[in-house]
């Protein structure tokens, strides 16, 4: 056994950082001290922690993860992203902090707050002050709480009252080179009632260094908002990425969380959507494509709450050569959310004996006057399909591919951006190709 | 004499099972002998479960068959040996009798890669997206298929009838040599029928021969083939002309089957 202790590594590493903390106010040290201990308490999840039966915990903690220092990178480090981004609204962070010269929010309405948490504080600190916490919803999950006591700023974004943003929104996190470095990229977000906002939240890093990522978001839609919530997981082949996220999904608000991982060796989102009051409506889409030795975890939970709730969710995975993916879906529907609907899939495709899967739907259920329906299912490509295929004169790989991409068409086509859809749906074929298989046939 | 398209010597096949663990099956071709010349056209009639389909997908290489005995012949060359991509792309045409759908992806992508993955074995240009698209225009006015039907994923949601369009369509945009129609007008109604009969006749050509299966004299009325010939319990027990198909539609098979060869 080992003597490495996370929780002594950390508070170490949180005291050795008080400078990056110079000039924050006194409550938000006493937040990060509180989120801190929080994380010593929980400890790092053991195997027999339901929640971490999958992946193990100590393989992520156990680790002398420095944090990340500020770092700058070039306007051309964007474009090796090589995404569409050039001419969208975006804020970029780089290792957790906001990189201004990088960011570019011209054409945002009047009133619409997207900037760093940092340069919040003076005026807004009251706003800010619950929301820097943990997320009511992660109080138990010790890597949210170490992201609260670690990041070094937020990206904070505020749609206001009745204001739809044209444009969709980027929030970058990206991270610079460095071996043994730990993250923290915290996004907030609220859409204020009846406020319509686009958003997508990427992350990435520059290189293939061993690093953590140990992301956290919380976001808002108010009544009657609309939130439609990318998110891409497109780190590098060293990254472990821990992401979680909460929305909380206000009267007759929607939220669509489409949450795309292709990247990283390890990765695990936590994805908790809370239909909060009546007539709240939430999509989760999601996709996860691993190949070699990559493992995906995705959990989500939907919290139906009040009456006349509906969820529809569906989660596809692609799996190859001896990658594992998890899929851990639950939805509970309270006793006081009757009239609530919700929809549950997940399906799996397997293109190599050694992947892996493991599919979790969970259901509680405890009001009576309810519809949910749930499916999981775990497959190979479909042999009378790729006979019609070669029969039509396409080779065995471009045959497999095209199925391949029928397969990841179903979340993508969700990706309005024809140009990212594109950029995701070549990432992830490479990443299968890469495998040695479904090779070929991609446009 | 010239090279006939198609000639089937001996054929024996049956189930190869041994991929996915099960037992091989018994014998379903049991010495199918044929001779297709370039230009003609064959019908192939019989009972249910004869082995006609059977007899199609070995021809059009599908996994799944173990052939036991005899060999076939395609303009002369070795057809078995030849992957299925390889036979598509040399000429070799199956319609499907049960076409498979394959959702979320598109079929006009679908279709332009099968265009151009026999357009570059034949030596020809690829075809680019407005070339593409106007040949697939004219070719889906041959078979009077609707435009929506081309914009959805491949045979995702077709009904019977418009399934076996899409696979006239394919068979007009390939443009092969031998086409093997499994059971194309199954399922259709009067005025599909007369459609894709009309599809069929505009192909035929001194170039390009067919073998089509079929229950039913109905589509012979359309498409006159040059040849009958009745597959049952795995073996062709009587071939003749066009006249053939109507005995069979007054008599049924029972009278063949009596006279089948006891098997050896
Ligand atoms: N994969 C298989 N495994 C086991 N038996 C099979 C398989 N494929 C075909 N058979 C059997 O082989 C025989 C011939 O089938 P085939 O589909 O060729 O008949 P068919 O003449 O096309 O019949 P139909 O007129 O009904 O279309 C049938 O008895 C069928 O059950
Ligand atoms: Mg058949």
């Amino acid at each position: 056994m080992s003597t490495f202790s996370p929780e002594r590594h950390w508070a170490e590493a949180f005291a050795a950082a008080a400078d990056v903390r110079a000039g924050e106010p006194p409550w938000l040290e006493a937040t990060r001290k509180g989120a801190l201990a929080r994380f010593a308490e929980l400890g790092v999840p053991a195997r027999k922690h339901e929640e971490w039966k999958y992946t193990r915990a100590e393989r992520i903690a156990n680790h002398p993860w420095q944090p990340a220092a500020a770092a700058s990178i070039g306007a051309e480090a964007l474009d090796e992203l090589e995404l569409p981004v050039a001419a969208a609204p975006r804020l970029v962070f780089v290792n957790g902090r906001l990189a201004p010269d990088l960011s570019r929010l011209d054409g945002l309405p009047p009133g619409v707050v997207a900037t760093n948490a940092g340069a919040l504080l003076p005026r807004d600190g009251a706003w800010l002050e619950p929301r820097l916490d943990v997320p009511v919803p992660f109080t138990d999950r010790a890597f949210a709480a170490l992201a609260v006591a670690m990041a070094p700023d937020a990206a904070v974004v505020r749609i206001p009252r009745d204001v739809s943003v044209e444009a969709t929104l980027w929030v970058l996190f990206v991270s610079a080179p460095g071996e043994d470095v730990a993250a923290s990229p915290r996004l907030i977000v609220e859409a204020e009632p009846g406020a319509g906002l686009r958003l997508v939240e990427l992350h990435a890093s520059l290189g293939a260094s061993r690093q953590l990522h140990n992301a956290l978001t919380e976001i808002v839609a108010g009544a009657a908002a609309s939130v439609e919530h990318l998110r891409l997981q497109l780190e590098g082949a060293g990254t472990t990425h821990v992401a979680h996220v909460h929305a909380r999904v206000a009267r007759d608000a929607r939220y669509a969380s489409r949450t795309i991982a292709l990247g990283a060796e390890l990765s695990r989102l936590d994805l908790v959507v809370t239909l909060a009051e009546e007539g709240a409506e939430a999509t989760l889409d999601g996709l996860y494509v691993a190949a070699q030795t990559q493992h995906h975890e995705s959990r989500t939970c939907v919290d139906h709450q009040r009456p006349h709730g509906t969820s529809r969710e569906l989660y596809k995975g692609v799996l190859a050569g001896r990658a594992r993916g998890v899929f851990s879906g639950k939805v509970l529907v309270r006793k006081d959310a009757q009239k609530s609907s919700a929809e549950q899939k997940n399906e799996n495709l397997l293109l190599s004996r050694d992947a892996e899967v493991d599919s979790k739907p969970q259901l509680e259920i405890e009001a009576d006057d309810v519809r949910c329906t749930h499916g999981s299912t775990i497959g190979q490509l479909d042999e009378d399909a790729l006979f019609y295929l070669r029969a039509r004169g396409l080779d065995a790989p471009a045959a497999r591919a095209l199925l391949v991409r029928g397969f990841l068409g179903e979340i993508l086509a969700g990706v309005e951006d024809e140009a990212l859809r594109e950029s995701l749906e070549a990432r992830a074929l490479a990443t299968l190709s890469r495998a040695g298989v479904a090779a070929g046939g991609a446009p | 004499m010239t090279t006939p398209m198609l000639e089937i010597r001996d054929l024996h096949v049956r189930i190869d099972a041994s991929g996915t663990g099960g037992t091989d099956g018994e014998a379903i071709l049991r010495g199918i002998d044929l001779v297709l010349p370039a230009g003609e056209v064959h019908a192939i009639m019989g009972p249910n479960g004869s082995g006609k389909s059977t007899l199609a997908h070995v021809l059009a290489g599908k996994p799944g068959y173990e052939v036991t005995k005899g060999e076939v012949l395609f303009e002369g060359r070795d057809l078995l040996s030849i992957a299925p991509e390889g036979r598509a792309r040399a000429g070799v045409f199956l319609a499907f009798q049960y076409p498979v759908e394959i959702p979320g992806v598109g079929n006009m992508y679908f279709l332009k890669q099968a265009v151009n993955a026999v357009r570059s074995h034949r030596g020809l240009e690829e075809l680019d997206a407005m070339e593409f698209l106007s040949l697939a225009r004219e070719k889906m006015k041959l078979v009077e298929m609707p435009e929506e039907l081309a914009k959805r994923g491949v045979n995702e949601g077709f009904s019977g009838g418009e399934k076996k369009r899409n696979e006239i369509l394919q068979m007009a945009l390939l443009d092969p040599k031998l086409c093997l129609l499994d059971e194309t007008d199954s399922g259709l109604d009067i005025d599909a029928l007369r459609v894709i009969a009309g599809g069929v006749n505009a192909l035929r050509g001194p170039a390009r021969s067919m073998l089509l299966i079929t229950h039913y004299q109905r589509l012979l009325d359309y498409i006159v083939p040059d040849h009958v010939h009745v597959l049952a319990g795995g073996r062709i027990v009587k071939s003749g002309g066009k006249e053939l198909a109507r005995e069979l539609e007054d008599k049924g098979y029972g009278w063949l089957q009596a006279m089948r060869a006891p098997a050896g």
